[in-house]
């Protein structure tokens, strides 16, 4: 027992390293996935961040956040759980040592890591959070993290491209990742050949690793690139294929420093069928050493997956034996990796790391939609090559950046891909008013394929559409042609126009709670809808319309009374007549057939020399006509909005300056008078009459 | 064998496995600040078209110091420094106070060079043998940058590199790399970095 507990203290002690691609090696795959991935393009079309992946959130630019995760991810002890052993018997038996550590593959899915935890479904909260939270610094803290966890998956998978992680190896300082880090630094221009090359089709993983059957153990579908199950340890030209596990490809075509043709070992922990001897032959390759070319003899792999590169040296006693005529089944002969050797292992197997991971990070974002429509009719379209079934949910954005659900737009739907459900109501939120009108951000959460708890964001645009309709008070009747607008209130800005149709109707955009409606010409004022049948004349006095105010279809009855002028007009008693006319050059003329052939003829002429109408609140005074003038307006012409509201009332009054002439005579049916007139009145005076408004 | 004497013997043997395991260390491979710690870095910048000498351009060093933990070795950052180019398009950059207090396996610093505009160093060159701080020792070296004619080179060339892999700490610790990128950032049609919140 005591011999035990010192053993692992001593190994604890040891400064064994088993090191993933260093801190800034990782740094850098990141780096390069991101941009080969589509998250940049997502995050501007999708979120309507226009910085994109160079978006700034608490002070760091998204990528950063990204980097900074793939670097973290390898704190103490974390690191202990970055291995996986494809060949093992069951995931849970796969990581380091067996059960040293998680498998890199459970541990990505395992949201109970740490405090803070970044599994998968962490990253997940993570953006629904950065999607829904109310504050704005709570979503920015969340979008953050959430970068950082992808950070930490994509180095879960990149870690997966280093042989010790796949063939569960807890090696010794100079390694090959050592190696890979410091050609980093000494030939920037090789690695970045390697991170950013184009890999061969195989190098990209076939998009079918997202539909393959899921390990209960690790459900969701990324596991699968790192193990799809398909390599057995029997079938190594499996992993050639583009459809393989990261570590599936590692673990059979590479060596790390403490496992080198262990096809023999008994340990099942550190038994791999493959690469093994009959997977080589022995080559002699010009190296540079110090300056000078010299023969190295290496072990080129040539069968049993993948082919073509020095996959170790031969041993460095291997002319020792040779010449000394030693047995090599007695004294075994140890291979070696050398810098050489870890160029080609790069060559193949960076590059791996940068496709997976950025199938990683696209995958996670995979999610598409569109939305389109409007208030009263919105449609959700599922843009995703997946099935989608959960609920969709808008949000949008108060002026303090307080974002909040608008209510009752939630819907609980079940989308196949581009499938679109349509005809959605939303009642644009106006309590508190939105700080872009018309903008909002749509988040899906529920099963996105088969993953079930997935994430979609989408800002979309939702016009709200007022469709107002006229009818005319008296009877009902639609007002047909008359012109419409929709104004801001608090800006002032026509937001639209439009003309009402057959049916009274017409069609307009509107910012809920802050539009007010100007009906132009309905009467022969401008006239602001105050509500019911009241009006004002000033936008101050309009009603602001609210959702409440529409119908289900987004319709808002108003009813006019179309009013006109009323005042008192004698009647003069010769013509029977009326005695004055607001006709400038006035004239009118009618015959009777009488009962002994005769014509009882009326002529009348009415001239004007001013009508004015002057209000009696405020004293305005309109000018109807003059002697010049072709004709006289109405009196309703200096009428007001407000004057709808009186209708009955006198309003003002007309001050007039008239003549007129009014003629009765008998005439014979040419026209000719039968003797003097019966009677002749000229008038001219002054008058004051009052004016009523009323709806004829 | 007797117990304590089998539990020694195991000790031992572990002990020499890691001495032979530190020898897989190629020669020329040693990243580590070594006896000539603490002597100024140098260099020149220049366009590498014109080969006229680019002053104002941004040269941070950055030394990482290993952590070594069971199965595991780690790095950190240890220090960062900054300095700009002066008219010649030289850079002396010293560095005792940093290098001599430097704990043990305590690396090699690593360098950037970046003046909006150009190519950042080394994304965009191909360094000789050696680890990069070694360019820079004795008389220094001269470094060569392009200068980047479009806008998605000059994205691309931004994207290369962060100030947070050099620093926790940027608007503090690397003010004016901060400048020169806020000035490429703005340049190129993006928002200059808001001041982190820890900072």
């Amino acid at each position: 027992m005591m011999y035990r507990a010192l053993l692992t203290v001593l190994l604890l002690l040891l400064p064994i390293s088993a090191e993933p691609y260093e801190v800034a090696t990782h740094e850098e795959l990141v780096r390069a996935a991101t941009r080969r991935s589509s998250v940049d393009q997502m995050l501007k079309d999708e979120l309507g961040l226009q910085d994109g992946i160079r978006n700034a959130i608490r002070g760091k630019v998204l990528e950063t956040w990204l980097v900074e995760g793939g670097a973290n991810e390898d704190d103490f002890p974390r690191f202990l759980n970055h291995f996986h052993n494809p060949l093992a018997t069951t995931w849970s038996q796969a990581g380091l040592g067996g059960s040293v550590g998680q498998s890199a593959i459970l541990w990505a899915q395992n949201p109970s890591q740490s405090a803070p935890s970044w599994s998968w479904q962490d990253a997940r909260q993570s953006y629904l959070d950065a999607l829904t939270k109310a504050s704005s610094a709570d979503r920015d803290k969340s979008l953050a993290a959430t970068f950082e966890a992808l950070g930490r998956q994509m180095h879960l998978v990149q870690d997966a491209a280093s042989p010790a992680h796949a063939r569960n190896d807890p090696h010794v300082f100079f390694n090959y990742e050592t190696a890979i880090d410091g050609l980093r630094i000494r030939e920037a221009s090789t690695f970045e050949r390697w991170r950013d090359g184009t890999p061969d089709a195989a190098g990209v993983p076939d998009a079918g690793w997202r539909s393959l059957d899921s390990n209960p153990l690790a459900p969701i579908a990324i596991a699968r690139l790192v193990d799809t199950d398909r390599y057995t340890g029997a079938n190594p030209s499996l992993t050639t294929g583009a459809l393989i596990g990261l570590a599936e490809y590692t673990n059979a075509n590479f060596f790390s420093e403490d496992r080198i043709f262990t096809e023999n070992d008994v340990n099942p922990q550190t038994q791999f069928p493959f690469p093994r001897r009959s997977s080589v032959l022995e080559q002699d390759v010009d190296v540079h050493v110090g300056g000078a070319t010299v023969k190295r003899r290496y072990l080129i792999k040539n069968a049993d997956g993948a082919t073509g590169y020095r996959i170790a040296t031969v041993g460095f006693l291997r002319e020792y034996h040779r010449r000394s005529g030693l047995d090599l089944a007695r004294f075994r002969e140890t291979p070696a990796l050398d810098e050489t050797v870890y160029r080609d292992y790069a060559e193949r197997l960076v590059p791996r790391a940068v496709t997976y991971s950025t199938a990683l990070i696209d995958y996670f974002f995979r999610g598409r939609m569109a939305a389109f429509g409007n208030d009263v009719a919105f449609t959700i379209q599922n843009g995703s090559e997946e099935a989608m079934s959960g609920t969709f949910t808008l949000y949008y954005d108060d002026a303090n950046d307080t974002r909040r659900p608008v209510p009752g737009a939630s819907w609980t739907q079940s989308l196949g891909p581009n499938a679109l459900v349509t005809d959605l109501r939303v009642t644009t939120p106006t309590s508190p008013a939105p700080k872009e009108p018309g903008k909002y951000m749509l988040v899906f959460r529920g099963a996105l394929g088969s993953e079930t708890e997935a994430v979609v964001g989408k800002q979309v645009a939702i016009e709200s559409v007022l469709v107002p309709r006229l009818l005319r008070r008296k009877d009902g009747t639609p007002i047909r042609g008359s012109s419409l607008q929709a104004i801001d209130r608090v800006t002032g800005q026509t937001l639209s126009s439009g003309t009402t149709d057959q049916d009274g109707k017409a069609r307009l955009t509107w910012r809920p709670g802050r539009t007010v409606l100007l009906i132009p010409a309905a009467n022969v004022f401008p006239m602001y809808w105050a509500g019911g049948a009241l009006f004002a004349s000033q936008a101050e006095g309009a009603r602001v319309i609210q959702p409440a105010d529409l119908d289900a279809q987004g319709q808002v009855t108003i009813t006019i009374p179309v009013i006109d002028a009323q005042w008192p007009e004698r009647t003069e008693e010769c013509s029977g007549q009326p005695q004055f006319a607001h006709s400038p050059q006035g004239f009118f003329r009618e015959g009777t057939l009488l009962p002994d052939g005769t014509i009882d003829l009326v002529t009348v002429t009415y001239a004007v020399n001013l009508i004015t109408f002057i209000r009696d609140d405020d004293g305005r005074e309109t000018i109807l006509c003059g002697s010049d003038s072709g004709q006289c307006k109405t009196p309703a012409a200096g009428f007001v909005a407000e004057d709808v509201n009186r209708i009955g009332q006198v309003v003002g009054h007309l001050v007039r300056d008239l003549s007129s002439g009014h003629l009765r005579q008998i005439t014979n049916t040419d026209g000719v008078p039968l003797g003097p007139p019966v009677c002749f009145n000229n008038y001219a005076e002054a008058d004051v009459v009052g004016v009523t408004v009323v709806e004829p | 064998m007797s117990r304590w004497l089998r539990q020694i013997t195991v000790c031992m043997g572990l002990l020499v496995g890691c001495a032979s395991a530190w020898a897989q260390m190629p020669e020329g491979w040693d990243r580590l600040l070594g006896p000539g710690r603490g002597r100024p870095y140098r260099g020149q910048i220049l366009d590498s078209e014109t080969k006229a000498p680019l002053a104002g351009a941004v040269v941070v060093a950055l030394w990482r110091r290993e952590r070594v933990y069971p199965f595991q070795v780690n790095t950190e950052r240890y220090a960062v420094r900054e300095t700009v180019t002066d008219s010649d398009g030289r850079f002396l950059m010293e560095v005792k106070d940093i290098e001599e207090g430097a704990p043990r396996r305590t690396r090699k610093p690593e360098f950037l060079v970046f003046l909006p505009g150009y190519g950042a160093f080394p994304h965009r060159y191909t360094s000789p043998k050696g680890f990069l701080a070694e360019l820079f020792e004795g008389s220094g070296t001269t470094v060569e940058v392009p200068r980047l004619e479009n806008r998605e080179d000059r994205l691309s060339n931004l994207s290369s590199f962060g100030p947070h892999s050099f620093s926790e700490k940027p608007h503090k610790e690397l003010p004016r790399l901060m400048r020169a990128i806020d000035e490429e950032r703005v340049a190129l049609g993006l928002r200059a970095y808001p001041p982190a919140e820890k900072e």
